[in-house]
């Protein structure tokens, strides 16, 4: 009686049901085998399109990202050299002009300013014709953006040049209490070539020895020649404010 | 439009900062004399040199790299200006002197070599002799010029030297030159404090009766009593401007402190010894006393706070603030005549002195020397560029030192005044 199957004591049901379980698993496979595996998708009836919606207040037009442009490079025309990081009060100072650039698009101010920019040009120009040449031949083909960094690039490299191998020197006869508080404008002004034509106090600082000590590292300095872009410009004079 | 427009907004705008602070190189010389003119007036540019270089802002150029002759004018057109450049000169000193009876007339003009400007120029009259004695005028016209502040010649020094077993009290020119005694050489003298106009000097004189205060000349001559009290009078100073105490207006007054009570104070004396008041009433002790150049205040030294500390009285109400925190042993306060600082003596952690700073405002603490034996009892300069102490640097004793305020520039005042302590600066003096 030992080692006989168990499956012979099993209900007759049981074994009915096992075999209806098998014969269906062999109809599904075979089923599988004979269509591929892969039942045809239905064609959507309509395309399905997902939208981002912001909700709340819209934010303001300011604070959307800037797009970003592209720099049309020029070759073989500006070869600018390696420099130093523009300083923040350059970067202010660029920021503030493109502030000022936005009012003056959109205000009055603008005419009034082409005049004085009219009668300030010393080249020569008449007024109209400065108003003609501020998009002409001077600019070549460079944007408003490139020409204002161009720019920004220059009086930063003419700031380091005052300062270059340890140009820039004050008289140690300043205290130092009178160091805190020096400021002076002084008025330059380079040719085409870099040449210093003309260096001159504009606003003094109060401290006389100060005043001599900035004019002359202005005049002892070695400027770049300005980019051909914006030389014509820059003939008509720059102002550098100098701190101790 | 608008673009040109921009850019011409900008180019007025970019800016230049961090200057290199350098002594300004200077060369002095004189216009050639023969004979006794000559050597006067090389003996006064060889005063004038030293004491403009002992201000710290000035590179004197050495004589013997000079290419302009000796024989070269002070007028404009005389001077070869490519040669004063070439060795680097940025002022040019010239000296020349004229007989004028028993007198010399000396006359400097002072130029910028770079842009052969005359800056400045004046003459003054010196006894025939005693040239190098205009050289106190020339140095402060100079510093004038190129500093915007005056210079600090129109004073002199006093302090106490050390004589065999006596002190005695002396004084000296600003550059250490023309030494002159005040008390007789058998004295016990200390602490000299500068009466009012520079021409009298209080001290303690010590015997075995006391420690009193006393008022000379600066030439010597008889003393004047002005504070004996029983114990100690010691310490004296000598407002700088009027004070108002109590709803009185004085024109100088007199800082002492005073034991005579027990435990020492300060009290405030009118110029002769007379005492106005008393400033102080706490037990601990209260001494070494400096006015604020206002006179609405007084620095000194108290150890309330259970070490030697700096403290600030105000004159409106006597309220105290103490001003240093750090070190366990600050003394000698001395106030700057600009009234921003207080330069001070303390003890540092190595157990050695060292002179300090501290802001009124921010009683921040700057350090001025270190590593140079002991230095002490500060005093400053009337333009307040400079500070002179005693020092033991030299391992020989105290000698006098002097240097800028920011701690720099250190120079020996004279080899010549031996062990000199205690030094305080005249406020201007009238020449």
């Amino acid at each position: 009686m030992i080692g006989r199957p168990a499956n012979r004591h099993l209900p007759s049901g049981w074994r009915k049901a096992i075999g209806v379980s098998i014969s269906l698993h062999v109809a599904v496979v075979l089923s599988l085998v004979l269509t591929g595996g892969e039942a045809p998708a239905k064609p959507l009836q309509h395309a399905i399109i997902a939208e981002l919606v912001a909700k709340g207040e819209p934010q303001k037009k300011k604070e959307l990202p800037r797009r970003v442009r592209t720099q049309r490079k020029k070759p073989g025309k500006i070869k600018p050299k390696p420099r130093k990081a523009v300083s923040k009060a350059t970067q202010d100072t660029a920021a503030a002009a493109l502030k000022r650039l936005d009012a003056l698009a959109a205000g009055e101010e603008a005419n009034d300013a082409l005049a004085r920019l009219g009668t300030q040009d010393q080249t020569g120009d008449k007024p109209s014709d400065a108003k003609g040449k501020a998009e002409g031949s001077d600019q070549g083909t460079l944007s408003q953006g490139e020409l204002l960094s161009l720019q920004n690039n220059y009086l930063s490299q003419v700031g380091q040049a005052i300062k270059a191998d340890g140009n820039y020197k004050i008289s140690d006869t300043i205290s130092s209490a009178e160091r805190i508080r020096l400021s002076a404008i002084l008025f330059l002004r380079i040719g085409r070539q870099g040449q210093l034509l003309e260096a001159r106090l504009e606003q003094g600082s109060g401290h006389d020895q100060f005043d001599r000590d900035i004019l002359s590292a202005a005049r002892s300095a070695s400027y770049p020649a300005p980019p051909k872009e914006i030389a014509k410009r820059l003939s008509t004079g720059i102002r550098g404010t100098f701190r101790p | 439009m608008i673009l040109a427009l921009s850019l011409s907004l900008l180019a007025s705008d970019f800016e230049v900062s961090g200057a290199t602070v350098a002594a300004y190189p200077i060369a002095v010389t004189e216009v050639a004399a023969a004979g006794a003119m000559g050597l006067a007036s090389a003996s006064l540019r060889q005063r004038v040199e030293p004491m403009l270089g002992m201000t710290g802002m000035f590179r004197l150029l050495d004589r013997a790299s000079f290419l302009a002759p000796a024989s070269e004018g002070d007028q404009t057109g005389d001077i070869n200006w490519d040669a004063w450049k070439q060795v680097g000169a940025r002022g040019l000193l010239k000296l020349r002197l004229k007989a004028a009876g028993e007198q010399t007339v000396v006359m400097w003009r002072l130029f910028d070599a770079g842009t052969q400007n005359l800056l400045t120029e004046g003459q003054t009259k010196a006894p025939k002799g005693q040239e190098a004695l205009a050289a106190e005028k020339i140095a402060d016209a100079i510093i004038l010029r190129l500093s915007g502040e005056p210079g600090p010649f129109a004073s002199r020094i006093a302090f106490a030297r050390r004589e065999g077993r006596n002190t005695s009290i002396w004084t000296t020119a600003s550059d250490g030159s023309n030494l002159q005694r005040v008390t007789d050489r058998k004295s016990l003298s200390i602490l000299p404090a500068w009466g009012a106009g520079g021409q009298s000097l209080y001290f303690t004189h010590l015997t075995d009766k006391g420690q009193h205060l006393y008022l000379s000349g600066i030439a010597g001559g008889p003393w004047k009593g002005i504070a004996r009290h029983p114990g100690s009078n010691a310490g004296a100073a000598m407002s700088r401007s009027s004070v108002t105490l109590k709803g009185t207006t004085y024109k100088r007054l007199l800082a002492l402190a005073l034991s005579k009570d027990g435990n020492t104070e300060l009290y405030a004396l009118t110029p002769g010894g007379e005492i106005v008041a008393r400033l102080t009433d706490h037990w601990a002790i209260d001494c070494s006393p400096s006015w604020s150049p206002d006179g609405a205040s007084i620095a000194f030294v108290s150890n309330r706070g259970g070490s030697p500390q700096i403290y600030a009285l105000s004159l409106a109400d006597l309220s105290v603030r103490r001003l240093t925190f750090k070190g366990n042993y600050n003394q000698t306060p001395a106030w700057s005549p600009r009234g921003d600082l207080i330069a001070f003596s303390g003890r540092d952690e190595r157990n050695v002195f060292d002179l300090f700073t501290v802001d009124i405002k921010t009683l921040n603490i700057k350090r001025l020397t270190q590593a140079q034996g002991h230095n002490q009892e500060p005093s400053w300069a009337p333009n307040g560029r400079l500070l002179v102490f005693s020092s033991s640097r030299n391992g020989k004793g105290s000698r006098l030192y002097v240097m800028r305020e920011d701690g720099r520039h250190h120079r020996l005042l004279n080899p010549k005044l031996g062990a000199a302590t205690t030094p305080r600066w005249s406020g201007f003096i009238q020449r």
